[in-house]
């Protein structure tokens, strides 16, 4: 082996292994014998795994929380109640409001929840005809069933699928909403109490303060919506 | 809104304001509100109305006790350097102002930290005046640093009609150190040199290990008088010692080739991963022994570490792991930072025998009379990307040329061994002190 200036020997194969080694006076089969657990032979490669996943939502679905599972699960027997509330719906209200339902379980911050409502109020006022008076009791169970879609829903888009949903959130949630329900219940006895002393067929004061109120609710809604920081 | 990390101030007492931005379940609610009563007024359909009751009830009650301002967050790391595999505690202390309905809080990590179970969101709600305190688990996955970028928090009021999103920022960093494999290594080193230290020395002296027992003579300190030895001779006689010294160690690290996927402890490891690991247990092993040790990774070969002992090396040396990253160096950078490594050190190599400039440079070295043994740090199962059908053929055309390699280091007189952690070393490092003693010719 030959030294070039500026630049180390070249490794070579040597021509006989078991010759000794310049500078050193030491056999290489004793030094080799530290190296008999080395087998070159046994390194394979292992291909990386690239496969590709079809649908990314179903991705993580091992680690799907239960309470998370449990809202969607809400959301969808709130759906379905709604639709079987809904007297004779139309095939492609019913086809509406299930491609709706579908969507809102799947993401529930997208549209879906605003189809699955409008489908449900559309079936529910074309089943009655323009002025029809449905039984208080279905009523009632429409508004509470179209109450927990849309309820569950908004509870369902914070609480991702794979997130820990935390009892005390729970609770709270369901507290205001049982206020909310107690209240609307209240205010649907003075609806149907003013209906038994009124006809709102012939009433063109309970019209006008009717388009008041609706005014007035959607007014109060904007300002508290836009009202600024205290 | 304020987080820190370990050492971080308290945050200051001031309530953030937020973006609140409405959801569509508030634009829901809006058209039910506006849709039905004016179709129950129009149609004279009182039921309509009823049904719009609950949903309009609920988005004006929720609006009217919706909050304003964002809670605060308060975030600290129980810990912030850990081993690989190894987790902390983020601990997450949330206050309000005014009560929000749902919290969604997920920590921003960079590096090599991970969130367990694919980092798992918590929701949760706070009150005023009841600060809600709750851990998230981080765990480590690999050597190196990692970072807490800061925690997206995402916060709900009047029953999710408005929104709010907002990333707090946090400076939190991780020092996540390799696994040390506990590491021991017989006392036998070529060159115990030192003034002090836990090796045997070839000379006599203070020490324990017995060296022989020979007559007294002037000078000889009276405890080491051997007094059995001398009532039965007659003559006084003492123990005499070997002397404790200590060695130079120099690692060198090979990080000029990168092979396998390093995806962390426990999984697959890069060669890179297997030097690290072994020259962070190497390392910690002699110097807690005593010695100096010293470090030259061949990817920067500029930047040595010079040879010193103490606690305070073994966290510089770490610091220097920590930051290795593959990539090549000219062959005559690489011999020269190899050249001026001490002659009497003991140098060990932590290379997967995959370059010829290093063997190059590993030869020149050995025939310059220096103690050098080789840690093998291919793993035995290295996960290589599929790059069409001729991977397979060219893995084995790469192991056949290695094998050549470390065929004519060998020839060359220079061990080489598998890295199987403690004790690994041991039988090399017995013939290479049995070498020191042999008398050779030594070309400079």
């Amino acid at each position: 082996m030959s030294r070039r200036a500026g630049r180390p020997d070249r490794v070579e194969w040597p021509e006989d292994r078991r010759g000794p080694v310049a500078g050193f006076n030491v056999s290489v089969p004793r030094l080799a014998l530290a190296t008999r657990r080395l087998s070159f032979g046994e390194r394979q490669p292992v291909p990386a795994d690239h496969r590709a996943v079809p649908v990314p939502a179903l991705a993580d679905r091992r680690q799907w929380r239960r309470p998370a599972l449990l809202v969607r699960l809400a959301q969808l027997v709130a759906g379905l109640a709604v639709l079987l509330l809904a007297p004779h719906p139309h095939v492609l209200v019913v086809l509406v409001m299930l491609l709706g339902l579908f969507g809102a379980v799947i993401s529930p911050a997208r549209t879906g929840q605003a189809i699955v409502l409008a489908a449900g109020i559309a079936g529910w006022v074309f089943g009655y005809g323009a002025h029809g008076s449905p039984p208080v009791l279905r009523v009632l169970a429409f508004a509470v069933a179209l109450f927990a879609l849309h309820d569950a829903t908004s509870l369902a888009s914070t609480v991702p699928l794979t997130a820990d949903l935390r009892p005390e959130a729970l609770f709270g949630w369901l507290r205001r909403s049982a206020a909310a329900l107690l209240v609307a219940g209240v205010l649907a006895g003075v609806v149907y109490g003013v209906g038994a002393l009124v006809s709102f067929h012939s009433s063109y004061p309970l019209v006008l303060a009717g388009l008041f109120g609706i005014a007035a609710a959607l007014g109060v809604a904007a300002w508290l919506f836009s009202r600024s920081l205290r | 809104m304020t987080a820190h990390g370990p050492a971080g101030p308290r945050p200051a007492d001031r309530w953030p304001a937020g973006r609140w931005l409405p959801t569509l379940a508030l634009t829901s609610a809006l058209g039910v509100m506006a849709v039905l009563p004016l179709l129950a007024v129009t149609l004279s359909r009182p039921d309509l109305l009823v049904i719009a009751l609950p949903i309009g009830a609920s988005a004006l009650l929720g609006l009217v006790g919706r909050a304003y301002r964002l809670p605060r967050v308060d975030l600290r790391a129980e810990a912030s350097t850990l081993l690989e595999g190894e987790s902390t505690r983020l601990l997450f202390e949330i206050e309000a102002a005014e009560p929000v309905d749902m919290l969604r809080l997920r920590p921003v990590l960079a590096g090599w930290v991970e969130l367990p179970d694919g980092g798992r969101q918590v929701c949760t709600t706070v009150e005023p005046g009841r600060p809600r305190r709750f851990g998230y688990r981080v765990a480590s996955t690999r050597w190196g640093r990692g970072q807490l970028d800061g925690v997206l928090l995402t916060a709900f009021t009047a029953q999710a009609m408005l929104r709010a999103e907002v990333q707090v920022p946090v400076q939190s960093a991780f020092r996540i150190l390799p696994l040390r494999e506990g590491f021991t290594a017989t006392d036998a080193v070529p060159n115990a040199t030192g003034v002090v230290g836990l090796h045997r020395s070839r000379r006599v002296g203070e020490g324990v290990d017995l060296a022989g027992v020979r007559p007294f003579v002037p000078g000889d300190r009276l405890r080491r008088i051997n007094w059995p030895v001398s009532s039965r001779v007659g003559q006084l006689h003492v123990t005499a010692t070997y002397s404790d010294r200590d060695t130079e160690v120099v690692l060198v690290l090979d990080s000029t080739v990168e092979i396998g996927e390093s995806t962390g402890a426990g999984r697959s490891s890069s060669t890179i991963d297997l030097a690290v690991r072994a020259a962070g247990s190497i390392a910690e092993h002699y110097l807690r022994n005593g010695d100096r040790v010293g470090l030259l990774d061949l990817g920067r070969p500029g930047r040595p570490v010079r040879s010193r002992s103490g606690r305070h090396q073994l966290n510089r040396l770490i610091d220097i792991l920590l930051e290795v990253r593959g990539g090549s160096a000219g062959d005559f950078a690489m011999a020269r930072a190899l050249v001026r490594v001490s002659p009497r050190a003991l140098v060990i190599v932590l290379s997967p025998l995959l370059s010829d400039d290093v063997a190059d440079a590993l030869a020149e070295l050995t025939r310059s009379g220096r103690a050098m043994l080789v840690v093998d740090t291919l793993p035995d199962q290295v996960e290589v990307p599929e790059h069409g059908p001729w991977t397979e053929l060219a893995w084995q055309i790469q192991m056949l040329h290695r094998e050549n390699l470390a065929a004519a280091l060998l020839a060359h007189g220079v061990p080489i061994v598998p890295w199987l952690g403690a004790g690994s070393l041991d039988a090399v490092l017995h013939r290479l002190s049995r070498m020191a003693t042999v008398p050779r010719a030594v070309r400079r």
